[in-house]
């Protein structure tokens, strides 16, 4: 029993074959025809009938035995971009020479194999004929629908010329990780007059003005709350009514993108809400950088990111990153971070708070944050005030989608931990 | 798929083309025609619909029709016994041509390749003629390059249609149907496509010859050998009626029959041999009309073996009897006529099941009456007068009653035989009928097949003899066995096949409609019945053999369905031991004595060259099959090595790659250190190694100085596949931790950068 068991085991191991060899479903139909015209050639003792099994099992073995030179001589190149959105096409780019000198390889597919934690579909390829010392260049159109990380493992060239009875593959080893980015939306209000309400309807200390980091930015009628002290009063004299000055920070405005991805006890979809607020976060992020903007990034979770505020587009990738590779599964309150990490005066800037639901923790995180940044606008999906500042795709559209593949495996989970 | 494009086309006309060889068998060149108008009528329907298909109730008719015509095959009344597996092949023949009219994508594009498949190999179950070799030389041909390019462009589609559903493009609403490129197949066939085939082609020719001839024989009787006896032998003949009044004889060069003579274990090719095959005998001439009483002749049961016959009829055969064997192949259907030359005396098939043998008259007939068959005959030589004498205690004269003929005829062979010899003597009954013969062979006499119409009151023979003196051979051969009746002589017509074609090549003679001939036999009382032939015109052949293009050509399509027939069709057991032998006794050779080579230089020569004693033809027909094994060795070979090698993959361990080893999980805690040191401005370059960075930072920073060992475990997770244990967990998150928490940790300083 024993002995079985490790027969077994040694026959089912993993094993990372290069080569290999598969019949398709018409080639098992084929075989069953084969044999059964041989079963009835030899029964009834017919010489033509024989003869045509004998077709019949030269044709296997011909598509047995062609083909396997030309995939020994095969060589791929991958160009890829380093990251993707969810739900954004992008090109995936082979470069495929055949480096035998004299045999056309024909009937070429190429599997790049994309593993993850979740079935996806590998893109392929396909080259009719491919010469002696050609080199043919294939754009293959991708798409994922999931965000984190998308790793090509390796490259399998495929023929099943020439009556694709049997496909003969072979694996030519070439790893490449990508990360898939959160889903991008769009603003549907200007960060900077948001948070610039958001300064003006909350009568916190505007910190920029302490700085003498404002400037002036237009005059508008005064509305309950603004500070009396910005009444133009030239103007209002000239109008008949009350005007205020309005001011804004100035090109280097500051903002706080903070990502609560705990998992909120009473949520009802925790996975889809998770989704949205990495979503509307790295819209966000997106949209902020690109009016020049420098943003910060708070994340709880595995693990904790505290990214000090940057601009530009290198500081892009790096925050869309972080959102990227976030998990879930996780009860990390952010408020003890926060009172426990220093803030310099310099970080100080308007928050936007992003969490799946809203509960104590939230709470006190916002408060939190208020002491150690600045004013803080809360955003969760469903709300309101969410719906009003970011409008994103339809998840529902993308109906295949999969959970992050950082959580796979405990392995995995714990490597992210580090 | 594109209708009416390259691909559509030819997949019909290969299909129809598949279609030939079930269609032949049975002569239904109706259906054939129904067929073919059914695959032009479906191109019509394409151009005129913009290559929409056939409304599926119309389709849904067409089956049910062929249905009900499968129905009538099977159990309608016909003159002829029903053939399932025939009438099968005729319902799949109707079904393909229901499913060109719908033939919109690749799906049914394989469904018609299949059905194709299907009849084909129906038709090599059921058909023994060169027209299925044409038809699986076709397919081989321009079949395997329809065959790879559909398959190419299939696979091009499928692979295209997947990627666009995987990137949420719609298809352009064709049920999934895409659309190819007619770029694809001119890529294809711009490279080389036709020397792939013929690799393809050759490559399936030696598998499938070393199958046939390794392959055992003589193991049937089960399911399918009762299906195969359904398919009957057919046979052809002439009519049971000889008519002098037939004025439209003409030359048919249809073949009916080839035939290879051999005695004494020799093949008989010399053009001097005059075969008279023999097929049916009349002895009662009335009003014109030779008419034949059907015999009441035993049934005999052939066996599928040859064997020298030890006894006729439970008598032993006399020594020295020397026999005539005759391997014949009928071509064409016929009414069950068997040929054989005087005096067949034992038969064997493996085609004709039941035979009637008339050992009165030595006539050879059967039940069957359907497609080709094969037998042998073995004669005696009726010019042995042991024999003769033997034989003629079998033979007697037939009670089928007189023959009518006038008087002037009866007048005339009296006159004649005066001046020759006493008919009452039957010593003398010889040399009368040899001067009969040579009187109606004279000058007087002419040869012709235009023939004169007879007075309706004027006797066909006496019109002959005393009028017009021309006439063909019924006419000779009629007239001298009423003069020898008249004079009380034993004698009759004769119906058969005379002369023949010699083909030198295939050592055989082709007897085609045009050889049918008429003749004599005479009861000779020391001789019994002698053959006579009265007739001027087949004393000689005519104008020997025609070197004409058309006739060479002719002779060399003759020769390639005999060869197809001998080596093909009728390869048996015994075939395969003769070739098993004959190579044994060659390779012999090698390893006796006297005759083996003495270097292998020699050995190699003799190996080459083969054995001695061949013709041309044979030393390159020796050549080719050396060739083929050498071929078949190296394909071998090959197999084997592709087979090792995959087992090797499967069973064996992995094998290791030269290549870039991925970040392994638990390494991964080194990119996010080099995050966290990034964001202190400690930027890792891509020139150094982690090891190399780590050990310059530690050298400057203080906060820094355990990176290196950091650095080790980073190399011992990503190369050494090892485990972080918890006590490296939790001081990495520690470091971590201040990294991330606090900011003047590890702070890339001015001095350092110094």
């Amino acid at each position: 029993m024993m002995l079985l068991q490790r027969l077994q085991a040694w026959l089912t191991r993993p094993t990372r074959m290069t080569t290999g060899i598969r019949p398709t479903l018409s080639g098992l139909g084929f075989l069953l025809g084969t044999t059964l015209i041989g079963l009835t050639a030899v029964d009834a003792d017919v010489n033509l009938l024989l003869m045509l099994f004998g077709l019949c099992v030269g044709a296997f073995l011909v598509n047995f035995l062609l083909g396997w030179r030309c995939l020994r001589f095969i060589s791929i190149r991958r160009i890829a971009p380093d990251a993707a959105v969810v739900g954004q096409q992008f090109d995936l780019r082979y470069v495929i020479t055949n480096k035998h000198r004299w045999i056309t390889a024909r009937a070429l597919i190429i599997e790049d194999e994309a593993h993850s934690s979740a079935s996806i579909p590998s893109p392929q390829g396909f080259i009719t004929a491919l010469g002696p010392g050609e080199t043919q260049t294939i754009n293959i159109p991708y798409l994922c629908d999931y965000r984190g990380r998308l790793t090509f493992s390796s490259f399998r060239v495929m023929s099943g010329f020439p009556f694709n009875l049997l496909v003969k593959w072979r694996r030519l080893i070439d790893e490449r990780e990508m990360v898939i980015y959160p889903m991008l939306g769009s603003l549907r209000a200007d960060p900077r007059t948001f948070a610039r309400a958001l300064e003006t309807s909350s009568n916190s200390s505007n910190l920029g003005r302490q700085r003498g980091e404002e400037e002036y930015f237009g005059i508008r009628e005064y509305r309950h709350g603004d500070s009396l002290r910005k009444i133009h009063w030239r103007r209002s004299a000239r109008t008949g009514q009350l005007m205020i000055r309005e001011t804004a920070a100035t090109a280097t405005q500051q903002y706080w993108c903070v990502v609560d991805s705990r998992r909120i006890a009473g949520d009802d979809d925790p996975a889809g809400h998770l989704e949205q607020v990495l979503s509307a976060a790295a819209t966000f992020v997106c949209a902020v950088l690109e009016q020049g903007a420098s943003v910060g990034l708070i994340c709880n979770g595995d693990p904790l990111v505290i990214l000090p505020p940057g601009a530009g587009r290198s500081h892009r990738p790096r925050l869309l990153r972080e959102l990227a590779l976030r998990a879930g599964e996780h009860h990390d309150g952010l408020a003890p971070h926060v009172r426990s990490h220093p803030w310099p005066a310099r970080w100080h800037g308007a928050c936007f708070y992003f969490a799946c639901a809203e509960d104590d923790d939230v709470n006190q995180a916002v408060a939190a944050i208020e002491r150690a940044l600045g004013t803080v606008r809360v955003l969760i999906p469903g709300a309101r005030l969410f719906d009003k500042f970011i409008r994103l795709p339809n998840l529902n559209a993308t109906s295949e989608r999969v959970e992050c593949p950082v959580n796979a495996a405990p392995v995995a989970a714990k490597a992210a931990l580090l | 798929m594109k209708p009416l494009g390259g691909l559509h086309i030819t997949l019909i006309c290969l299909a129809v083309l598949n279609m030939l060889p079930t269609m032949e068998v049975e002569q239904s060149w109706g259906l054939m025609a129904l067929a073919c108008a059914l695959a032009v009528g479906s191109l019509v329907w394409f151009s005129r619909s913009g290559g929409k298909p056939l409304p599926s109730v119309a389709i849904n008719i067409f089956v049910l029709t062929a249905l009900l015509f499968l129905l009538w095959e099977m159990f309608g009344p016909h003159e002829e016994p029903s053939v399932h597996i025939i009438d099968l092949a005729h319902f799949v023949a109707l079904l393909a041509c229901c499913k060109f009219y719908e033939c919109t994508s690749y799906r049914d594009a394989g469904l018609i390749t299949v059905i194709g498949f299907l009849l084909m190999a129906i038709g090599a179950l059921v058909s023994a003629s060169l027209l299925f070799a044409i038809v699986i030389l076709i397919d081989l041909t321009f079949g395997l390059g329809w065959l790879i390019v559909f398959h190419t462009v299939r696979m091009e589609a499928q692979i295209a249609e997947r990627q666009q559903r995987l990137v949420r493009r719609t298809t352009d609403g064709t049920n999934g149907h895409v659309s190819t490129a007619p770029a694809t197949v001119k890529r294809l066939v711009g490279r080389g496509l036709s020397r792939v085939v013929l690799v393809n082609a050759l490559y399936m020719l030696l598998i499938a010859a070393f199958i046939f001839v390794l392959m055992p024989r003589g193991l049937y009787g089960g399911i399918f050998g009762r299906m195969h006896d359904l398919v009957p032998g057919a046979m052809t003949g002439i009519g049971d009626v000889v008519d002098l009044d037939q004025t439209a004889i003409f030359e048919d060069p249809t073949p009916v029959m080839k035939v290879q003579f051999e005695r004494g274990g020799r093949l008989i090719v010399d053009e001097s041999f005059e075969p008279y095959m023999r097929a049916q005998t009349f002895t009662r001439y009335y009003n014109g009309e030779w008419r034949r009483t059907p015999i009441t002749a035993p049934r005999i049961v052939p066996p599928t073996k040859l064997r020298r016959p030890r006894s006729f009829f439970g008598r032993a055969l006399p020594d020295g009897t020397e026999l005539i064997t005759q391997k014949v192949w009928l071509e064409t259907r016929g009414n069950g006529k068997i040929y054989a030359l005087y005096a067949p005396i034992y038969i064997g098939s493996d085609d004709l099941r039941v035979v009637k043998l008339d050992k009165r008259d030595f006539i050879l007939e059967s039940d069957n009456s359907r497609g080709a068959a094969h037998y042998i005959v073995q004669s005696a030589n009726e010019r042995n007068p042991d024999l003769a004498a033997w034989l003629k205690d079998y033979e007697s004269d037939r009670s089928e009653g007189e023959s009518k003929f006038t008087e002037s005829v009866k007048r005339f062979a009296r006159e004649f035989a005066i001046n020759v010899g006493d008919p009452s003597d039957i010593n003398q009954h010889e040399r009368i009928a040899r001067a009969i013969e040579a009187h109606l062979r004279s000058s007087e006499y002419e040869y012709t097949l235009r023939m004169q119409r007879v007075p309706s009151d004027r006797d066909w023979v006496e019109y002959f003899l005393f009028d017009s003196k021309r006439g063909h051979c019924e006419y000779f051969a009629s007239s001298m066995v009423l003069m020898c009746q008249a004079l009380d002589i034993p004698a009759r017509l004769v119906s058969g096949y005379q002369g023949g074609e010699l083909n030198v090549a295939g050592e055989y003679y082709r007897f085609r409609q045009k050889d049918a001939h008429a003749w004599v036999e005479v009861f000779l009382p020391n001789k019994g019945w002698t053959t006579f032939d009265p007739t001027p015109a087949s004393t000689v052949r005519d104008g020997g053999l025609d070197n004409s293009f058309w006739a060479r050509t002719v002779r060399a399509i003759d020769f390639l369905k005999f060869r197809w027939s001998t080596w093909i069709v009728s390869f048996d057991r015994e075939t395969r031991k003769t070739i098993y032998d004959e190579v044994r006794l060659w390779l012999a050779n090698f390893t006796q004595e006297e005759t083996a080579p003495r270097s292998f230089g020699e050995l190699f020569t003799s190996f080459f060259y083969g054995p001695s004693g061949l013709t041309w033809w044979q030393r390159a027909g020796y050549w080719f099959v050396l060739l083929l094994f050498v071929v078949g060795l190296v394909l071998l070979l090959r197999v084997i090595i592709i087979l090792s090698l995959l087992v090797r993959e499967r069973f064996g361990k992995p094998v290791a790659h030269e290549r870039v080893v991925p970040r392994q999980p638990m390494a991964r805690f080194y990119d996010r250190l080099l995050v966290l040191l990034a964001s202190k401005g400690h930027v890792k370059p891509n020139s150094s190694t982690p090891r190399e960075f780590a050990q310059r930072l530690a050298a400057t920073t203080d906060d820094l100085r355990d990176l290196p060992e950091y650095t080790d475990w980073f190399y011992a997770a990503q190369y050494g596949r090892q485990e972080i244990d918890d006590r490296r967990e939790s001081r990495l998150s520690r470091f971590f931790k201040l990294l991330r928490e606090n900011a003047g940790f590890g702070q890339k300083s001015r001095s350092n950068d110094r």
